[in-house]
């Protein structure tokens, strides 16, 4: 490279660093800002790191300005992955466009689930979809720096930008929050250690021997993808209770069936989901509350193909071994299960002020919790709407009455900090 | 009509609940005062871009279009109404009038010698459910610090000889079970502003 290719390169670098940090706020405790000084650190240096180059440059031979050349050309790549996690987050820190029960209900996902506090950044997605991710762990990726993965950094919301508070569909929310809490927790190592790998490869080998082509380590890597879809699963489901069941039912939706990929068929995790309840004593609260809803999400177990290839039936056999284990071991990390007994004792009075149209804040047992609020605003819908396949549509495409849960989620949050302070 | 003092408040918030006169959350049974029960701000406000370039007709809907914006603000943030803003904010509770009673809202003079003025719009329907809008502006000087939570407000209560057959909430009443605060809907009214449109036409022919 010479000389001029190398000022162009380092005039670009600087600029581009004075470019981010024009847009890095001065220190800020508003949620989400954790963002800023994990910015900051990385243009710093990479700054450092130009100045280094430059001290360097003064004396070097042909082929070190070469190498010096490729380092800045890299900085400069650097500084453009930057420049994207700016772009995407930055207004997300401190949004204020978005209700304050949605950031609620995202506060109480927080503590009933991870580990460690964590710093929420709302982000709005167009397509229409549910997840979260940890910034630190994307920026490593990106800039190929696994020291990043422990530095402090937001979690990402991405919610669907035309409707991101839908209450009724936030139990999706808690699964997208396990993801990592299987990180964090290794629930995958626990496992492994709860089973009988023994059986496991039994299976595997059966399996493969009908099917000489397969590529085994592809078969391990889905059978690691589904068992970590369905502990997220059976997190959300031990979280949220039959709320899950619904809103997932809905979500993706249930009778699909989809190609063998990353995620087990939706009619598998929705009887995964069942049992669980079943196991949590919710079944005579289904068969009260949703029963045609329930017996038909009961059969669709029998949508499977009768025939299923030997990757499938690995995989099938492999979880079903595994099921119990996955349910236990969720069910251990959430910090308070909504427990069927509890719902019982508010769930009339909840229901009374839902039919007046009343956000409820205090009951007579207490504070309700926020997601045994929604499993009533689920009891009130499907009430309301027939109590049917269809109505778990309906009641999710009930703005006003989504409104309405996401305002008493407000209420019930506020309530509870107030009495606790 | 009576005016119902801290005793006949607490009566009213005890009773069944299809009668019951509804504050929720009542965060601190302090809030029920000798002759009224206070409330506080809460967490939406819708402002007003001012350097949008027309005037606005309150009768035409259309001309609010793009003028107004929703701002939430969390518990435990804050809110800086500058001198002279005005903007809408709503109370943190949601309230339901029962048919036989009737409600008045007023600013605490604790913030009204700040300078904040709280509410104009001070007639609570019998039958009324949902956030009251406050119309907040600061007549001060200097910029104050809103935070929701706080107690800004206060609702005064009587109580009629007998219920309404026809409460806020029976007929077709405006802003029907509002979760924050409402912009005005003035444009709804259309009917009127067709008859002073007349009425204007018919005396310009008069004069003419």
């Amino acid at each position: 490279m010479d000389d001029h290719g190398l000022q162009l390169l380092d005039e670009l670098v600087k600029s581009k660093v004075n470019e981010l940090r024009a847009i890095i706020p001065a220190d800020s405790q508003s949620r989400g800002s954790t963002l800023f000084p994990l910015l900051r650190r990385l243009i710093d240096a990479t700054e450092v790191e130009r100045l280094d180059v430059l001290k360097d440059l003064s004396n070097a031979s042909d082929i070190t300005r070469s190498v010096l050349g490729r380092k800045l050309l890299r900085y400069n790549q650097k500084l453009d992955v930057l420049h994207m996690l700016a772009a995407d987050y930055v207004a997300d820190v401190d949004r204020r466009d978005i209700p304050v029960g949605l950031l609620c209900l995202i506060d109480t996902l927080i503590d009933d689930l991870l580990p460690n506090p964590a710093d929420p950044l709302v982000h709005l997605v167009p397509d229409r979809m549910y997840s979260t991710l940890t910034l630190t762990q994307l920026a490593a990726s990106l800039l190929n720096d696994s020291s990043l993965v422990a530095s402090a950094g937001p979690i990402v919301f991405n919610l669907p930008a035309l409707d991101p508070a839908n209450a009724l569909l936030s139990p999706i929310l808690a699964h997208e929050v396990g993801h990592t809490v299987v990180q964090e927790r290794k629930l995958l190592n626990q496992l492994t250690q709860t089973v009988d790998l023994g059986q496991i490869d039994a299976i595997f080998k059966r399996c493969l021997a009908k099917d000489p082509k397969a590529d085994p380590s592809r078969w391990k890597g889905q059978l690691g993808s589904w068992i970590s879809e369905l502990l997220c699963d059976a997190l959300a489901t031990a979280l949220t209770g039959p709320s899950f069941l619904y809103a997932s039912a809905t979500f993706l939706p249930a009778p699909s069936g989809g190609g063998l990929g990353s995620h087990p068929f939706p009619a598998e995790r929705v009887r995964f989901t069942l049992s669980q309840l079943d196991s949590f004593g919710w079944q005579g609260y289904l068969d009260t509350h949703s029963a045609m809803v329930t017996d038909w999400l009961r059969t669709l177990e029998s949508n499977r193909p009768s025939i299923p290839s030997p990757e499938e039936e690995f995989l099938t056999e492999s979880v079903a071994l595994m099921e119990s284990a996955i349910a236990s071991i969720a069910a251990q990390h959430v910090v308070s299960r909504l427990d069927v007994s509890d719902y019982s004792k508010c769930s009339a009075e909840l229901c009374e002020l839902f039919e007046a149209g009343i956000p409820p804040s205090r009951l007579q047992h207490g504070v309700p919790t926020p997601w045994q609020l929604i499993l009533c605003g689920w009891e009130v819908a499907l009430q309301r709407h027939g109590n049917s396949s269809r109505s778990l549509g309906q009641a999710v495409s009930d703005r006003a009455f989504n409104a309405f849960l996401i305002k008493g989620i407000e209420l019930v949050r506020i309530t509870q900090l107030w009495d606790a302070a | 009509m009576t005016f119902l003092l801290r005793e006949g408040l607490n009566a009213a918030l005890q009773r069944p609940l299809s009668t019951r006169l509804i504050i929720s959350p009542l965060l601190d049974t302090e809030q029920v005062g000798p002759s009224s029960i206070d409330l506080r701000l809460g967490t939406q406000f819708i402002q007003v871009r001012r350097y949008a370039e027309r005037a606005i007709d309150p009768f035409d809907e259309n001309s609010m279009g793009g003028r107004e914006e929703e701002v939430s603000i969390p518990f435990g943030g804050r809110f800086v109404l500058h001198p002279g803003h005005f903007v809408l904010g709503a109370t943190l509770e949601f309230l339901r009038v029962p048919n036989d009673l009737a409600g008045q809202v007023l600013g605490r003079s604790s913030w009204g010698r700040l300078g904040l003025v709280v509410a104009t719009a001070v007639v609570v329907q019998a039958g009324f459910a949902g956030c009251l809008t406050l119309e907040l502006v600061n007549i001060g000087s200097v910029p104050l610090l809103l935070r929701p939570g706080l107690r800004v407000a206060q609702l005064c209560v009587w109580q009629a000889e007998a219920p309404t057959t026809a409460g806020y909430g029976s007929g077709a009443g405006k802003y029907m079970a509002p979760l924050g605060p409402q912009s005005s809907r003035l444009g709804v009214e259309r009917d009127e502003l067709e008859r002073l449109n007349r009425i204007a036409k018919r005396l310009a022919g008069e004069s003419s």
